[in-house]
């Protein structure tokens, strides 16, 4: 056995001072078994490192990546009653006795229909649409069923796109799932969603395929009744509702009609004030890229969509600076959909926004469109 | 040589768990705590950190045993 004493021989004296590893030569030399189990060390930490990633994209594939088809069968709510549609009495002239010129015998013009569809609230915006004619510009869309104008706004470091809308019908607000399927890690681009659905405007949603739980309620068809968070629920007469997952039942709300329903929030506003920061039921409240839908009335809605997380061009909102841009704009109720990356706004078939590192794939789109036929 | 995989196993699983745990309290949006995934892995959790601790139960009474016929020998049968 060696001797510690060998150390301070004359033979471990000159190995000593020519070490290359810098140490005092008074120190004894690491032996080759604490080196060699220094490079294992690293070696298994390394590996450990390289395991641990490994295991977090595989839980990702398997929590939200591949895609799996909902399970739950799907219900379908009741829909728009005929009662909530206005039937609007045209006084309609006498019949004209119209001389020819030809025989000289009368000729009775087509009587008119006696009632014309308005809409649900073809009547109370009648000067927001047109007669029949499409009117389009760079930010603007008008139809008989559609008005629709988005305004840039900058502000405080700040850009985002306000989509004011009014339409006829609940029927040109519309929601869309990504490949038409309801169920987790089906998605879509924004653009090509809105595109592929004749969308004058879209908005992302609330992503619900990235979670297995919240409500899901699609154009009057619900898929998922679990609560998650804040909910927003739009009715069949075309108002819209935030629910805090206290005040949430699924039961009372079907009652009510919904018609849509997403999971995601937080809710905006209360009782139709602005919040402050504090007192919204989530953590992400630092400027963020956002999306978010607001209601001023029935038939009357907005998008809005905040950019951010791009220095020298927008850094984003915070849900307070957001909620008291609903509240300026005259909004009542207002709720917070999937921001960061996942927010995108597209306009007659262009990304309006410039999204964050290009933008993300989600599980749906909120958008406005002609009906069709 | 298993003894060591499983705990190395216990490490990984542990800090896939902690960043989970890091992910969902700033943003439980994405519901990493509440899917079926999470309570797989928290199974596996359970099996690998209960090997763990069998190996090491099973390991540790011999070597206290060595330790204590090492101490029992007299000063000069000690090499």
């Amino acid at each position: 056995m060696k001797n510690n004493n060998d150390l301070f021989s004359p033979e471990s004296k000159h190995e000593s001072a020519s070490r290359s590893d810098g140490a005092h030569p008074s120190q004894p030399k690491r032996s080759h078994g604490s080196r060699g189990r220094l490079k294992r060390i690293i070696l298994f930490t390394i590996i450990d490192l390289l395991l641990i990633g490994i295991g977090l994209i595989v839980f990702a594939l398997f929590h939200h990546a591949i895609p799996k088809q909902g399970t739950t069968e799907a219900i379908e709510l009741p829909a728009v009653t005929p009662t909530q549609t206005e039937q609007v009495a045209v006084v309609t002239p006498e019949p004209e006795i119209q001389p020819t010129q030809t025989d000289g015998e009368a000729t009775q013009t087509p009587s008119p229909t006696p009632f014309v569809d308005q809409g649900m609230w073809g009547e109370k915006f009648a000067d927001k649409f047109t007669d029949g004619e499409v009117i389009s510009t760079d930010n603007t869309y008008q139809s008989e069923d559609i008005n629709v104008t988005i305004t840039k706004v900058e502000e405080n470091s700040a850009t985002y796109y306000i989509a004011d809308i009014y339409v006829r019908d609940i029927d040109n607000f519309k929601t869309m799932m990504a490949q038409d399927t309801f169920g987790t890690g089906f998605t879509e681009k924004t653009v090509d969603m809105a595109t592929n659905s004749n969308a004058i405007v879209a908005i992302s949603g609330d992503n619900y395929g990235a979670r297995n739980f919240g409500i899901v309620i699609r154009n009057g068809v619900l898929y998922r009744d679990n609560i998650f968070e804040d909910v927003l629920i739009m009715n069949n007469d075309g108002s819209m509702e935030t629910f805090s997952p206290d005040d949430f039942d699924i039961n009372t709300i079907l009652q009510n009609g919904a018609w849509q329903g997403w999971s995601f929030g937080p809710l905006l506003m209360t009782d139709g004030q602005p919040m402050v920061k504090g007192t919204f039921n989530s953590n992400v409240n630092p400027r963020n890229p956002r999306s978010a839908v607001g209601y001023f009335e029935p038939g009357h809605y907005c998008f809005i969509l905040v950019d951010g997380r791009q220095s020298g061009y927008s850094d984003g909102l915070t849900l307070e600076d957001l909620s008291k841009v609903f509240y300026d704009l005259g909004c009542t109720v207002a709720y917070n959909l999937d921001g960061g990356q996942t927010a995108v706004m597209a306009f007659m078939d262009a990304e309006t926004n410039i999204p964050y590192e290009g933008g993300r794939k989600t599980s749906d789109i909120l958008y406005i469109a002609e009906n069709e036929g | 040589m298993i003894k060591k995989i499983f705990a190395h196993l216990t490490i990984v699983i542990t800090v896939i768990m902690v960043v989970l745990l890091v992910i969902d309290s700033v943003n439980d949006a994405m519901g990493f705590l509440r899917g079926a995934e999470f309570k797989t892995l928290l199974i596996i959790y359970c099996v690998v950190a209960l090997l763990t601790a069998v190996f090491y139960i099973v390991s540790v009474p011999r070597k206290r045993g060595r330790y204590v016929r090492v101490a029992k020998k007299k000063p000069h049968e000690i090499d």
